[in-house]
This record gives C-alpha cells, sequence and structure tokens, in this order.
C-alpha cells in the first residue's frame, strides 16, 4: 500500500511539475513573441552595408506604394479614433493648439503618406525619383521618414511632419518654404547629404569621418559617449545624420525608449531597416576579383549563387557585390555537411529541419521575396524538382520578405500579364474573364522574368475569339478554339476584319513574344474571301459580293471564320465595278481580275460614271487587287509625247486626227488633249491605223453626216449622189462607231445641201456626179437651184480637196 | 490499534491525480494552441505563424508605437524631427548663446592630421578658428575656416593640420566657433 501511496505521490509530483513545466514554456513562448526583443546585433561602426544602403534596384515604384499601404492599412482620416496623446479624439487633440503649443492646432482631414501628393507626385513616386536621382536604397529613403517622423506607420499625420518630413533643418537664413520644406525638399536635402558623403565630396565637410570617432550616447553631453570606428561611408552618412549612437539601454529597448541618456536615431534606423526589409548588416554578396563565383554570407559560411538573375531574384543587386580578398573568401568556407545546409542556392529553399518553427516549409525566391509552396505537385508545377532545393537556416529564410502562399497564378514584373502554371508549363490568360473564371479570388504571385523565362510556353487561354498582336511586327492573329489565323498585316486586320471594333474582341499583345508558345496559323486571312457561295469584299463595316465577272476569287474561309465574318455587321450588297479608297481620290475600274486607274475626270465623264457608281473600298482591298492598265474612255483625245498627231480613244486602240482642222471641225478643244507616254499609249492603246473623216456614219441610225466646219449635215441620197458615195461604202471604210465623238450631236445635225464651200473662201461649189463645180456668179448659184437661194453647206477644205473639180460654171 | 482502512485514500489519490492529469492535457493544449506549435511542426501547407512585419505586412505594435513616440517627439519641437535632437544651447548672461562643440575625431593621414568638429546647432554663417599650442605654449598651427549646415547640426569647414605642424610629442587643439549671437569652443589634447 505503502509502494501505492508513494507511486500515486511520485505521480502526481511529475505531474504537477510537468504541467508547471509546460505552464511556464508556454507563457515564455508566448510572451518572447510579443515582448520588445534587446537589440544584440547592433554594430555601432557598421550600421547598414554600402552596398544594401546604394541598391537602387530594390524597389520598384509601385513596390514602394505597395509598401506604405500594408504600413497603413486604415488611415484616420477624420481623426475619429482616441488620440494616443490624451485630449479626447485624434481630431480634438489636433485642434486643441494647448496641448502642443509650439507647433499650433492642426485639423483634419490627415492624409496619410500613402495617400500623399505633392506637385501632382505621390509619396511612392517621389520617394523612388529621389533614390534613383542620388542612387540610395529606397528603402533608406523609408526609413529615414519613419525614424524622423513616424510617417510611414502614421494614421493621422500633421502637416508639419510632411513640412519636415526626414527632420533636415532648415538654416535660419535660408528661404525655408521653397528650400527646405516639403516632402521633396526635405527627400532631396537627405539624398543630397547621403550621397556627398558616400561620394567622399570634397566639398561637403563631415565631422565624423571613416575611422575613429568620438560620438556621444545623447544630445546631453554629461551622459558621454565612446570612440567608435566608423567602417563604411553609409554608416558615415547617418552619424553625420543623427550625431549620437545608441547606448546599451537603448539596444535593450528594441523599439522602447532607453534611459535618460539614450539617443534612439540610428538605433530606429537600424531596427526598421532591419525588420522591414532585411540585409542591412555583413556584405550582402561578395566575390573575389579574380574569380567569377558570386557568394552570399550565411552564417559565417559562403553560399554560392549560381547566375546573377538568382542573385536579383533574392532582391540583391548585381551593383552589391563586394570585391573582397582571397582571405575573406579563406575565412568563409562551403557549409560542411554536419550543417545539412547547402553550398549553392537555388530559387527553392528550405530549411534543413522540417521540425523547425515553418515547419520545414517550402520556398520560392522571386523578386526579393519568399513565396511558400502549398504542395509538392506545386513545387514539380512549377518546373522543380526535389533536387532543386537548398537548404538556408530558418533565420536566413526569415530574413527575406515573406510574399506569402505561392499561388498557380503568377503576374508578370512589369504588366498585368497573368499565368497558369501547370506542370512545368506557363499558359498566359488573353482574357480577363476567362482569368477571373478560373481563379475568382484574384490572387496571384509576382514572377520575376528568369523563373518565367524557366517555364515553357504554352497554348494561351481564353474563352472566346481573341486578337493577338506581337509588338514588333504588324501581324494579327485572330485565336479561336486553338487556331490562330493571321492577317499579315496590321491593315488587313484593321480595314477588312476589325474584329475589334466591331464585335468588341480584345487585341492582346504579349509583353514578351515567348509568352505565347511558337504560333503556326492555320490560315492567312485576306480582304477577299469565299465563304463557299460568294466571292465576298470586307471592307469597313460592308460586305460587298463580288460579281464573278469581276475575275476575283477570296480565300476559302469555313467554320470558326465564317461564323466570325457572319457576325461582322454591314449589309451584303454588290461590289460595284468602279471603287475608290477613302484616303485618295483615284478612281479604280476593276477588270478582269484587276484594277484599272482612270486618270483623268475627263475620262471619269467620258466614262459616264457618277458618285453613286462608285463604291468606297478600304486602301487595304485596293492595294490587294493587281494592278492592270490604265481605263481610257472612248472619245479622249489623247496624243503622245513624242509626236505631235493627236487621236481620239475608240476601245481599246486609238484614231488619228489627219488634220487640225477636221481636229476642229470635231468640236474638240486643244486644252483637252491628254498626254501619254509612248509606251502606255502605244501599249495600251495602239493606234488603229484608222483617220477621222469629214464623213462619219451612224450605223445605228444608218445614216451619214458631213462634218463640217461649224455644222454636220445628214446626207440626203441626193447628196450622196452629188458626192459619188454610199452610205454602204462610207460605213465599210470607217471601222469605228460614231458615238465616240461626244462633241457631236448628230441629231441636231442640218440637212445636206448640194452646194458647198469653205468659210475661208467666198467660192460656192455646185455638188454633181462625184465633182465639184465652181459656180462663177450668184445668178449661177440660183440658176443651179431652180431659182431659189441655196442652203450652203461651211465644210472643211480636206473635204473639198477630197472632190475632182469640174469646169467654173459662168 | 485499528487498522485504517487505505482504500478510500487511495481513490481519493487516484481522482486527484487524474483530475492533474487532465489539467496538464488542457494546459498542454492551451499552450499548442497559443504558441501555434508544441515542438516545431506543423502541416506542409500551413501559413506559417512568423509574426513577419516585413514586406507589405501591417508594422508591429512596437513598430507603432515607436512612430507614434517619433511624432509625439517632433511635434513637442515644433515639428522639426522626432529623431534626436542636437542639445539646445545655452543663453549666457550676455545674451549669446553656448553652443556645444565637439571635436569628434583627430584622424592621421599620410601628410595632414584631419580634425573633425561637431557644431550641435543648425548654421551657416558662423566661423570657426582652431589653435594649436605645443606643451610649451608656442602656437604649431592656427587656422579659420567657415560653417557648413547639416541636417540638424554644423561643422566647420575642415582642419587639416599639415602633419610637419604636428611634430611636437604633444600638442593641444582648441577649436572655437562663434556666429552673430552664438559661440562655443571645445579642446583635444594629443596625439
Amino acid at each position: 500500500m505503502k509502494d501505492l501511496r508513494k507511486r500515486l505521490a511520485l505521480t502526481t509530483h511529475f505531474v504537477i511539475f510537468i504541467t508547471i513545466g509546460l505552464a511556464i514554456f508556454g507563457t515564455l513562448g508566448f510572451s518572447s513573441k510579443v515582448s520588445a526583443a534587446a537589440i544584440v546585433d547592433f554594430k555601432p561602426g557598421r550600421i547598414i552595408e554600402d552596398s544594401v544602403f546604394i541598391n537602387t534596384s530594390t524597389m520598384t515604384q509601385s513596390d514602394i506604394q505597395s509598401f506604405l499601404n500594408g504600413k497603413v492599412p486604415s488611415c484616420d482620416t477624420y481623426g475619429t479614433q482616441t488620440s494616443e496623446y490624451g485630449g479626447g479624439t485624434r481630431a480634438q487633440w489636433a485642434a486643441n493648439a494647448s496641448l502642443h503649443p509650439t507647433m499650433g492646432a492642426f485639423y483634419p482631414p490627415f492624409t496619410c503618406l500613402k495617400d500623399y501628393v505633392e506637385n501632382g507626385k505621390s509619396a511612392a513616386q517621389i520617394i523612388y525619383e529621389t533614390a534613383q536621382q542620388f542612387s540610395i536604397n529606397p528603402q533608406v529613403l523609408i526609413v529615414m521618414l519613419q525614424k524622423e517622423q513616424g510617417l510611414v506607420t502614421d494614421t493621422w499625420p500633421s502637416p508639419v511632419q510632411y513640412r519636415s518630413a526626414t527632420g533636415y533643418g532648415c538654416p535660419d537664413t535660408a528661404p525655408c518654404d521653397s528650400q527646405y520644406y516639403g516632402l521633396t525638399n526635405q527627400l532631396q536635402w537627405t539624398g543630397t547629404m547621403f550621397r556627398a558623403i558616400l561620394n567622399d565630396s570634397p566639398t561637403w565637410y563631415t565631422p565624423y569621418n571613416l575611422g575613429n570617432n568620438f560620438i556621444r550616447w545623447s544630445p546631453d553631453a554629461s551622459c558621454g559617449g565612446s570612440n567608435v570606428f566608423i567602417e563604411n561611408r553609409s554608416t558615415q552618412a547617418l552619424y553625420n545624420y543623427t550625431p549620437y549612437q545608441p547606448n546599451q539601454a537603448a539596444l535593450n529597448a528594441g523599439y522602447g525608449q532607453g534611459d535618460a541618456c539614450s539617443a534612439h536615431g540610428n538605433r530606429n534606423f537600424y531596427l526598421y531597416f532591419r525588420d522591414w526589409f532585411g540585409y542591412n548588416s555583413g556584405p550582402v554578396a561578395f566575390k573575389t576579383a579574380d574569380s567569377s563565383t558570386v557568394y552570399i554570407p550565411i552564417e559565417n559560411y559562403r553560399v554560392a549563387i549560381p547566375s546573377m538573375a538568382l542573385l536579383q531574384d533574392y532582391g540583391i543587386s548585381v551593383n552589391s557585390i563586394q570585391i573582397v580578398g582571397q582571405d575573406y573568401l579563406n575565412a568563409r568556407t562551403s557549409p560542411p555537411g554536419s550543417t545539412m545546409l547547402s553550398s549553392t542556392l537555388s530559387y527553392v529553399i528550405k530549411s534543413p529541419n522540417d521540425g523547425d518553427e515553418d515547419g520545414g516549409c517550402l520556398y520560392l525566391i522571386s523578386r526579393g521575396k519568399r513565396y511558400q509552396f502549398q504542395s509538392m505537385q506545386q513545387l514539380y508545377d512549377f518546373g522543380f524538382s526535389e533536387s532543386d532545393i537548398s537548404y538556408l537556416p530558418l533565420s536566413n529564410i526569415y530574413s527575406i520578405p515573406n510574399g506569402g502562399l505561392l499561388k498557380s497564378f503568377v503576374t508578370t514584373p512589369s504588366s498585368s500579364e497573368v499565368f497558369k502554371v501547370q506542370a512545368g508549363k506557363k499558359s498566359l490568360y488573353f482574357q480577363y474573364s476567362a482569368y477571373i473564371s478560373d481563379n475568382p479570388s484574384d490572387t496571384t504571385s509576382p514572377l520575376s522574368f528568369y523563373l518565367l523565362e524557366r517555364l515553357t510556353a504554352t497554348t494561351p487561354i481564353t474563352s472566346g475569339p481573341v486578337l493577338l498582336k506581337y509588338k514588333d511586327n504588324d501581324a494579327v492573329y485572330i485565336y479561336q478554339n486553338d487556331k490562330y489565323y493571321l492577317a499579315p498585316d496590321y491593315s488587313t486586320f484593321s480595314e477588312c476584319w476589325r474584329l475589334d471594333r466591331e464585335l468588341a474582341l480584345p487585341l492582346f499583345s504579349p509583353s514578351q513574344n515567348d509568352y505565347i508558345a511558337s504560333v503556326s496559323p492555320s490560315l492567312t486571312l485576306s480582304c477577299f474571301v469565299n465563304d463557299g457561295t460568294n466571292n465576298i469584299l470586307l471592307s469597313g463595316a460592308s460586305k460587298l459580293i463580288i460579281p464573278l465577272s469581276y475575275g476575283i476569287t477570296g480565300t476559302p474561309i469555313s467554320g470558326d471564320l465564317t461564323a466570325l465574318m457572319n457576325r461582322l455587321p454591314g449589309t451584303s450588297k454588290t461590289l460595284s465595278q468602279y471603287v475608290k479608297s477613302p484616303s485618295d481620290n483615284s478612281v479604280w475600274l476593276i477588270d478582269s481580275s484587276k484594277k484599272r486607274l482612270i486618270p483623268s475626270y475627263s475620262n471619269f465623264r467620258l466614262l459616264g460614271i457618277v458618285d453613286s457608281n462608285i463604291d468606297v473600298i478600304s486602301a487595304k482591298a485596293i492595294e490587294l487587287i493587281d494592278t492592270g492598265k490604265i481605263k481610257l474612255a472612248d472619245g479622249q483625245v489623247v496624243k503622245t509625247t513624242s509626236s505631235p498627231s493627236v487621236d481620239i480613244i475608240s476601245g481599246n486602240s486609238r484614231i488619228s486626227y489627219p488634220s487640225s482642222e477636221l481636229f476642229a471641225a470635231y468640236k474638240n478643244s486643244w486644252a483637252g488633249i491628254e498626254v501619254y507616254s509612248d509606251a502606255i499609249l502605244n501599249d495600251t492603246y495602239p493606234s488603229s491605223g484608222g483617220t477621222v473623216s469629214s464623213y462619219l456614219v451612224d450605223s445605228v441610225q444608218s445614216k451619214a453626216y458631213v462634218i463640217g466646219t461649224q455644222d454636220c449635215y445628214a446626207l440626203s441620197q441626193t447628196t450622196l449622189d452629188a458626192i459619188g458615195k454610199s452610205y454602204a461604202g462610207l460605213l465599210s471604210g470607217q471601222g469605228f462607231s460614231s458615238s465616240i465623238f461626244k462633241s457631236i450631236n448628230l441629231q441636231s445635225c442640218k440637212s445636206s445641201s448640194l452646194f458647198v464651200k469653205n468659210p475661208s473662201s467666198p467660192l460656192v461649189y455646185w455638188l454633181d456626179s462625184g465633182k465639184k463645180y465652181p459656180l462663177n456668179s450668184y445668178a449661177a448659184m440660183v440658176s443651179k437651184n431652180a431659182g431659189q437661194t441655196p442652203d450652203i453647206m461651211e465644210v472643211t477644205s480636206g473635204f473639198l480637196t477630197t472632190l475632182p473639180t469640174g469646169n467654173v460654171i459662168p | 490499534m485499528n487498522v485504517k482502512n487505505n482504500r478510500p485514500n487511495n481513490r481519493k489519490l487516484a481522482l486527484v491525480a487524474a483530475g492533474i492529469i487532465l489539467v496538464a492535457i488542457v494546459a498542454s493544449a492551451g499552450v499548442y494552441a497559443i504558441s501555434g506549435s508544441l515542438f516545431g511542426w506543423k502541416p506542409f501547407t500551413s501559413n506559417n505563424s512568423e509574426p513577419s512585419t516585413s514586406g507589405n505586412n501591417p508594422p508591429s505594435k512596437e513598430q507603432v508605437n515607436s512612430g507614434a513616440s517619433i511624432k509625439e517627439s517632433s511635434l513637442k519641437d515644433g515639428g522639426t524631427s522626432g529623431s534626436d535632437q542636437p542639445a539646445t544651447p545655452v543663453t549666457q548672461t550676455d545674451g549669446r548663446q553656448l553652443v556645444q562643440l565637439d571635436i569628434t575625431g583627430v584622424n592621421k593621414l599620410d601628410t595632414v592630421t584631419s580634425v573633425g568638429v561637431l557644431i550641435s546647432t543648425l548654421d551657416q554663417n558662423g566661423t570657426c578658428n582652431i589653435t594649436v599650442t605645443s606643451t610649451s605654449g608656442d602656437i604649431l598651427y592656427s587656422s579659420s575656416v567657415g560653417v557648413q549646415a547639416m541636417s540638424n547640426t554644423s561643422t566647420c569647414k575642415g582642419f587639416d593640420i599639415p602633419n610637419s605642424s604636428l611634430s611636437s610629442t604633444k600638442y593641444s587643439i582648441v577649436v572655437s566657433y562663434s556666429s552673430s549671437n552664438k559661440y562655443g569652443t571645445a579642446s583635444y589634447e594629443g596625439p
């Protein structure tokens, strides 16, 4: 029984011991996370590394904005919350000048740093531009704003905090408002001072220099100070900015207040930088001068970085690589096997022990952050395997900013493109609707270019037809159901297949051509298509059916393409034979599969064209039709450059005017003569060998005429007999249609007469039996006309010369 | 002597022990719940519970409080700065202000010895004088330079004493600063 009691007593004691132990363990474990942690690794002579201090590529403007947003999740714009400093609400405290008499009252709305705009620029933009201007890490400037005014975390900043945002003082004699006050000016001065010291500028004097310096613990001289060996320019810059070092009480207090002799400025700089951005001590990356291998320090070891791309993905600028001596390198060996750490870094990291606080999670490194893999399958999906994992101490892993869980949807660094990653491949989303359907939470992980390049591009993802255009050429692809249709140039797309404007199809241009698997088009598009029934011209908002007689055959389309084409608006009508483009006045005739230029307005009129006969079609469509010979109208008077001979167009040939007298008789004007090169006219409209004469036969009306100098005359049978001609004879010798003479209206010709004369002579002839007889007197003329004064035809001299002359009639 | 039956007591002890074990289990579970990890193990896909304030995460309460403290300090000072402000000059009976002056470093370089001076006030129009004397009172070197303003303090525009002037084994450096209504002095014994 005693044994039993003893056992029970022992058991009781053990349980109580364990309980108390666990309770203590639990309490300590919890409280260690919320209590102020003393700083044990602050090096007063090396607060931050130069390579970190000058690393300008740590954050983009967008990164800065996101950072500022993250640090103030909710801005107390109207100061409705209780003031940390007493005095009611924040708005009430601010308005009560007696609580802060040196600065006076201020009032809502309060603008948080994330929302602050000065001279049209956001705080993020000002920070980023200043950092770039002075080649200083933007993170340094962010921390300065926090260290000097608490602006980064402040949910209700006052105007004076922006006025003196980096605490850069204004000398009494300086124009404060214009040169010193305001976020921009303040950052400019900070950048100026830091850069001058980093450059060891001979015109910028510094009380603290590299080497030994006496630095006080506090502005209170009675607190004393100590010698600090300043090791680098960045630390020199910080001490010249804030000339005190933290004492032990300040370091012990973490973010808290030390004692009466504590200064906190440089301690706060160190703390905020370390906790917000990590990597502020030790060389970030180093190499020897005679080796290309770059290392980063991990504990007391060196770990090789296999590529500069990886280095940058770890958030380390290539510019920050320090050249170290061989001794430095030798002092840091690769991690021995007993540490279970890797000697070479990779994109995938984890701590060596699954029992570590994070449970041995796997992380992907991208763009300066770590993203936690959610499963081994996801590791494989991103194209990695177990052999790609490198092992780092958990503290180092934690020093890399945490990006959260890795998503299977990733974005590119510089655009809004989103990919789905699976099976080692990336699929680009062409449409937001398709993306949001797959990923309703719209949460993505940013992936660097280098990581994206590792993934093979595959078929893009869409929920319907989309348009694809690469930035470096004009081709546009229609993508639908895994098929690409190529519009070989942008005008074919924009003027004919106007799917973006007419159907609002999204036009997508990948920022990198290799974001999409190599494209092999199923068909090259044209403005002319054949849907199996008709040849159709797609032009602007019209679909025009092309008559077979035009000789134009479109590209055969079917299926998806036909459906897309049918969705294009515009009523189908027949294409006119005359076309022009919207931007050019040239009118073309479509003839035998070619377009023929109508070269002048004169031809335009002679062809009888009116505006309603012309279809205005896209310039691209016109370009696509082969060009044929020019089109001259019947009746157009032409000459070549090399000959004085003047011709008239008849059909596909030309007829010669034998004399200027006849040219004038046919009512032509000299200004109406169009001149063409010999080559064009002789090739397109060769001379028929025929000539224009004073006789003109209208085969339609079966009438013959004489074209006089002023009038034309319908030849009666009597007159024909008198001049010894027959209708049939004249018709057979003509060889062209009377209709080509547009200025001659045969309907208005006068009746013929047996009496003729040329206007240049008073002599009148009487016609008879194929001859002309000069009439010597008026009486003779009246005598030949049965005592009546006759009508006299005024004819050309050429006409008269064709008739033999008989005896003079006295 | 009656022998006391101990069985009921044993039962009580057993009940007490069982109760304690139960409390221990509940306490352990509580510890696990609070710390998130009894032995550091977690499921593979869980979010780690690291209280990160880095990146775009919200700041910690300590960081916010520190920021509020900085702001309060700044506003008390008229908004100039929440960081460490230099000591306020002390007004003397003659109306002038005595400024704290520190010789921050005396660094011997190849040909000169550089003397750094911190003037704990913001000024850009004053004058600095340096006098180096030997132990016997001989003036080894003297010079006068202007004042350069920095963020909240100022410095003398560089004192580079030729090393040839400091051949004496012992010397004394006195730096003085003066402007229209401020002055200060600091000294250094070297080497």
